[in-house]
């Protein structure tokens, strides 16, 4: 049974959580928590060092709580959404009926790489609706830059705020809306100076030797390893699905890589495609959903006539360590 | 030993030569063989070249390598009959047997191993064909890595279909250029299975028909090195662990790629396993 506000619904209850103190963050997550914790509910605390610090010292008398590290689980948005799937659907095994998870984003995510965890806010309004979850997602409205909260109001359908408030989001888009639109990512620094790999055609072995000859060596075996896997599976994709000529241009920076495969197909047709889990998906839909678990960014775009993926190794963002 | 660039690639950590040969020109093949049992001649082996016609003996006898050989014994031509060519599909077992056979017939005589080289276009003439004389492949490889026999197995590219040769190429340690396959699964030294090159999707179907035509054993553990794999894709991870559970068992993919371990956890494979060494 749903308690508290996402009483009576059923699937995801998607909540932005504004604040502009700790004062009033702490005031929407006291009966959010305490709530979960009297109806019996897998209670969870998804915030970095320094609010779930807060939110101890400000609650000791909350015993229960669960504090999720992040770490690993928020490397990357489809990361993220397979490790919370397979959490979910552990505490629904074991019996719960409705969990409560507050959490934030890390400012480092509202930089370079804000493009893909916003498709991440947008795609758990699916992802996680298979599960009796209610999430607040925690944003200080004094840090977060405006592009990025304009987002938060698109991807969120409900909002929580202090006094136990909670309303409907006048802003919500759907998210196939939303993520069909594959807007473009901001240009990494790295694609101003030319390409040093520039292929036609390529065989994914082709691509992956390119990759390999050129990469830096900063980046690491691991790292590299993992990225040109990614880069097979998208050439690969595009070989099997897009449509020729397919281009393959490569950018290297001091620890990272950039990397583009361009066809002239009309690209994807599922809005969801590389963050959803892998059953069911459109054909190269599981070397696309490998490539949002091995990179450290992608992004896909298209315009009049080309697709294009573009993914990152090493450095994610170029202005974040 | 190494024949150098007209018999092409040869695995060296393998230890014992099993060779695929694809020529297009008759003469090239003739070339290749030459080269290959002269090797085998100087370090004091049986050799013995496995012929079509009758000319091609007299040939052979005329040679300046083979024929001094042919004469004291130490080489023998043998006209393709029941043994090599003619039958339309091979029976794997009968075929490994003869070459235990002339195997054992040669350290018999007192030398130290035997060596074969033989055009076995022929074998591969219908479905059924290929499909057994893949198996005979595999299986005469095993046999090759632990006993003291080598072999050139000559193709004619002007009459093979090309899936065919590569599937015949794909099962020996060492090959020419004319015979390019993006793997190879061979026996070790040890006796295991090694899988080298890479798997991705432009070999995806010669690594299924591969897989089935090795036929797997039922049940139980197979090991694979792995160590010389550059590269496996998700759709050969997954031919694996298809084949893997068609036989109830559990490939263990032995490598030094850690990644490949995170690979088939994200693919939450459950009959193919990574063991990660180094």
């Amino acid at each position: 049974m749903r308690t508290g506000a996402a009483a009576g619904h059923v699937g995801y209850f998607h909540e932005a959580a504004y604040y502009d103190s700790e004062a009033q963050l702490l005031d929407i997550l006291l009966p959010f928590l305490s709530g979960g914790l009297e109806a019996g509910e897998p209670t969870l605390v998804a915030f970095g060092e320094a609010h779930a610090a807060l939110v101890q010292r400000a609650m000791p008398h909350l015993t229960g709580i669960t504090y999720l590290s992040g770490g690993d689980m928020y490397a990357r948005p489809a990361g993220a959404i397979h490790a919370y799937r397979k959490l979910l659907a552990d505490l629904v095994a074991e019996g719960a009926t409705q969990i409560r998870i507050v959490g934030e984003l890390a400012p480092w995510m509202f930089g370079a790489t804000w493009d893909w965890w916003c498709r991440y806010e947008s795609a758990i309004n699916r992802a996680y609706n298979d599960f009796p979850l209610w999430s607040m997602c925690a944003y200080d409205t004094t840090a977060t830059p405006p592009h990025v909260l304009a987002d938060v109001s698109r991807t969120h359908p409900m909002i929580a705020a202090p006094g136990a408030l909670h309303h409907v989001n006048p802003g919500f888009v759907d998210p196939a809306v939303l993520l069909g639109q594959h807007r473009p990512p901001a240009e990494d620094p790295l694609q101003q100076h030319p390409p040093v790999v520039d292929l036609t055609d390529p065989t994914p072995n082709d691509a992956r030797q390119a990759v390999l000859a050129k990469a830096p060596e900063s980046v690491s075996r691991r790292d590299l390893e993992t990225f040109v896997t990614a880069v097979s599976e998208a050439v690969t994709n595009a070989i099997r699905h897009g449509r020729p000529p397919v281009l393959v241009r490569l950018w290297t920076g001091a620890d990272r890589v950039l990397l583009t495969v361009t066809d002239h197909g009309a690209g994807l047709s599922d809005p969801y495609a590389g963050l959803l889990p892998r059953n069911g998906l459109e054909p190269g839909g599981l070397g696309l959903w490998l490539t949002h678990q091995l990179c450290s960014h992608v992004a896909m775009y298209r315009d009049r006539d080309s697709f294009t993926i573009r993914l990152t190794g090493g450095r994610p963002d170029p202005d974040h360590n | 030993m190494n024949g150098g660039d007209l018999i092409g690639f040869r695995d060296q950590a393998r230890g014992r030569d099993h060779v695929c040969f694809a020529f297009g020109e008759p003469v090239e093949f003739r070339q290749a063989v030459r080269s290959f049992l002269a090797e085998g001649l100087a370090a004091g082996y049986r050799v013995v070249a496995v012929v079509s016609q009758a000319g091609e003996e007299e040939s052979w006898r005329r040679d300046e390598v083979l024929g001094p050989a042919l004469a004291n014994g130490q080489a023998e031509i043998v006209l393709s009959g029941p043994a090599y060519g003619e039958a339309v599909v091979v029976d794997p077992f009968v075929r490994v047997g003869l070459c235990q056979t002339a195997t054992e017939q040669a350290l018999n005589s007192g030398f130290k191993d035997l060596r074969i080289a033989a055009d076995v276009t022929s074998s591969l003439d219908t479905p059924a064909g290929v499909d057994a004389y893949a198996h005979y492949e595999y299986l005469v490889d095993r046999y090759i890595a632990a006993s003291s026999m080598s072999g050139l197995c000559g193709y004619d590219r002007g009459v093979i279909r090309e899936p065919d040769l590569a599937q015949m190429a794909c099962l020996h340690p060492s090959a020419n250029t004319q015979a390019a396959a993006p793997f190879r699964l061979y026996t070790g030294p040890d006796g295991g299975c090694v899988i080298a090159g890479y798997l991705d999707f432009n070999g995806l179907e010669l690594l299924r028909s591969t897989l089935e035509r090795t036929r797997l054993p039922d049940a139980g553990h197979l090991p694979i090195d792995a160590s010389r794999l550059e590269f496996v894709d998700h759709n050969s991870m997954l031919a694996l662990e298809a084949a893997a559970r068609s036989h109830s068992a559990t490939v263990v993919l032995r490598s030094r790629a850690p990644h490949l371990r995170h690979l088939a956890e994200l693919l939450e494979l459950t009959a193919v396993r990574v063991e990660v060494a180094g």
